[in-house]
């Protein structure tokens, strides 16, 4: 009898477990898209051009207008300036940021994080049959970036010290190749060639990537040689640097506030002279970000100019012409080191700006587990649905779970703190 | 241990000798890699675990760099997790023309290092 009790309650707790999912589904609905003018055009992600150098782009570019012959039919390209433009790369020390010693610049922040989003598609209008083209353009970028985490800048400083380990390798073993009889030869053997035939002559040229072939063997050589001899245990300096620089990841901890934003523009009749705005979205997302800390928070605002779905709009049968909406969210994340103890809270809002149809509406909702040990964890959730406001004004939801587990002790998951 | 991949060159630079002004560059890629430099004129240090790429690094009057000898060594490793491509570039402009050398390369592994070491011989 006991052990169906359990089954009855646990199989409750999936059900809640999954109703709370769905609560906090309603917030990432929010989020703002990852390619602004693509989402505006219904591009599907993976039909979206991502080129990371000037060459890659120009071929992009290039293909979908058949040498800028023509204007392509579907074409949606993401890309960032400061990869493609900026005159120097970024470094990984370029991104290092470490709040407690230094300031980022807010200019700074803009140019690396910007991703620049453009798309354009012709379409057939379904009830005239005619031809005509959208395109779209957007933009997002950081505001407030968060620091990079101790954990993230003592890996990076790890990381650093062997680079400059390997460098003081390096340098060495320039000395000894330069030291080498093989090419003190080959140096002086140029040096007559340069003299004979002339420093512009195939012959001199040729003799130059000898030496340049030449000084790549000794060069690896050497350093190989300076590597191990510098070794204090079995594995090498080499191969300290490739698991290190092959596990770094970037974990940042601290505030942010992120914009992106984007409009399409539809041409009815295919000419330049003759467009309107079709739809339009900004999204602004701010936050904390707990990292190890496990405490996170966020808030984001959406405005959309006559979106595909309103939100606010549960019966969908508002027309979207003309219409702005307005919807905001926030979450709240908190966890114990030792994830015994877990809560979140989270709200939303949702309202149509221009059409007095639907009343704004709201909703609340908080969880809360604590793990007993033993395969038993205590969970606690209180909520105020959407539609409680708008059907009943407003009704309370409330409950208190035990759950228990079979057999071995063994975690027990659970999607009510909302990891 | 594996092959290590190298980029290398040893090369002589034509200066003007009329007090023109040799600078240097040096460009790191992809974005994300993570690089170490170091930058030596003869017995001089220019920079010292230098993280960046190099922009416009002034080496001074071509008169004072005849017979100088430059020497740039270093080590990028692929941190990124967008691009398995390691690319460098060096550019010594300031003399009888604009000299430049590009290397590309990409790497089998991720977290894979790859080498380099220049000499720039500044002639007349």
């Amino acid at each position: 009898m006991r052990k169906f009790l359990s089954v009855g309650i646990a199989l409750a707790i999936c059900v809640l477990c999954r109703a709370q999912q769905t609560t906090e589904n309603d917030l990432d609905l929010l989020k703002s898209p990852s390619s602004p003018a693509a989402q505006l055009l219904n591009f599907a992600p993976s039909s979206i051009e991502r080129p990371t150098d000037l060459s890659s782009f120009w071929l992009s570019v290039n293909n979908a207008t058949s040498n800028f012959t023509k204007l392509p039919s579907s074409y949606a390209v993401d890309f960032s300036p400061a990869m493609l433009f900026g005159k120097a790369s970024v470094t990984l020390y370029d991104l290092k940021t470490d709040k407690k010693n230094e300031k980022e610049k807010m200019g700074k922040v803009i140019w690396q994080t910007l991703d620049v989003s453009l798309g354009f598609k012709s379409e057939d209008d379904t009830l005239t049959g005619q031809s005509f083209s959208r395109a779209a353009f957007g933009a997002k970028f950081s505001l407030v970036r968060p620091s990079w985490s101790s954990s993230t800048l003592e890996n990076y400083k790890n990381l650093s010290d062997l680079q400059s380990r390997l460098t003081d390798a390096v340098v060495l073993a320039q000395g000894d190749y330069e030291n080498d009889p093989l090419y003190i030869k080959k140096l002086a053997d140029n040096e007559k060639i340069k003299k004979d035939k002339g420093k512009q002559s195939p012959e001199y040229k040729a003799a130059q990537d000898e030496l340049d072939a030449l000084q790549g063997q000794l060069l690896q050589k050497y350093t190989k040689e300076r590597i191990a001899a510098a070794a204090t245990d079995t594995v090498n300096l080499y191969d300290k640097i490739k698991r290190s620089a092959r596990d770094f990841t970037i974990e940042r901890v601290g505030f942010f506030l992120d914009f992106a934003g984007g409009v399409a523009v539809r041409f009815p009749t295919n000419e330049l002279g003759y467009s309107f705005a079709d739809n339009a979205g900004a999204w602004l997302t701010g936050g904390y970000e707990g990292g190890n800390e496990k405490l996170s928070f966020y808030g984001i605002a959406r405005y959309l100019y006559q979106p595909e779905k309103i939100y606010a709009d549960t019966t969908g049968t508002i027309s979207n012409k003309k219409i702005s909406t307005f919807d905001m969210g926030t979450r709240l994340l908190y966890a114990t080191k030792d994830d015994k103890f877990n809560l979140s809270a989270e709200a939303i809002y949702r309202s149509v700006l221009n059409k007095s149809i639907v009343d704004p509406s709201w909703r609340v909702v908080f969880a809360a587990e604590y793990d007993l040990g033993l395969n038993k964890k205590l969970t606690f959730n209180f909520g105020r649905d959407f539609n409680g406001v708008i059907t009943k004004g407003g009704n309370l939801i409330a409950g208190l779970n035990f759950i228990t587990g079979f057999g071995n002790k063994r975690g027990i998951g659970s999607g009510a703190a909302g990891k | 241990m594996a092959q290590i991949i190298t980029f290398n060159f040893d090369r002589e630079y034509d200066i003007k000798n009329d007090g023109s002004t040799i600078k240097l560059d040096v460009t790191i890629g992809d974005a994300k890699q993570s690089s170490d430099m170091t930058v030596k004129l003869n017995s001089k240090k220019l920079l010292s675990e230098f993280k960046q790429s190099v922009k416009g690094l002034v080496l001074g009057a071509d008169t004072a760099l005849k017979g100088s000898v430059l020497r740039i060594n270093g080590n990028i490793a692929d941190t990124s997790k967008d691009s398995n491509k390691v690319s460098l570039s060096v550019k010594v402009s300031g003399g009888v023309s604009v000299f430049t050398k590009k290397f590309s390369v990409n790497v089998d592994d991720e977290g894979e290092t790859v080498i380099f070491s220049f000499i720039i011989r500044f002639t007349v």
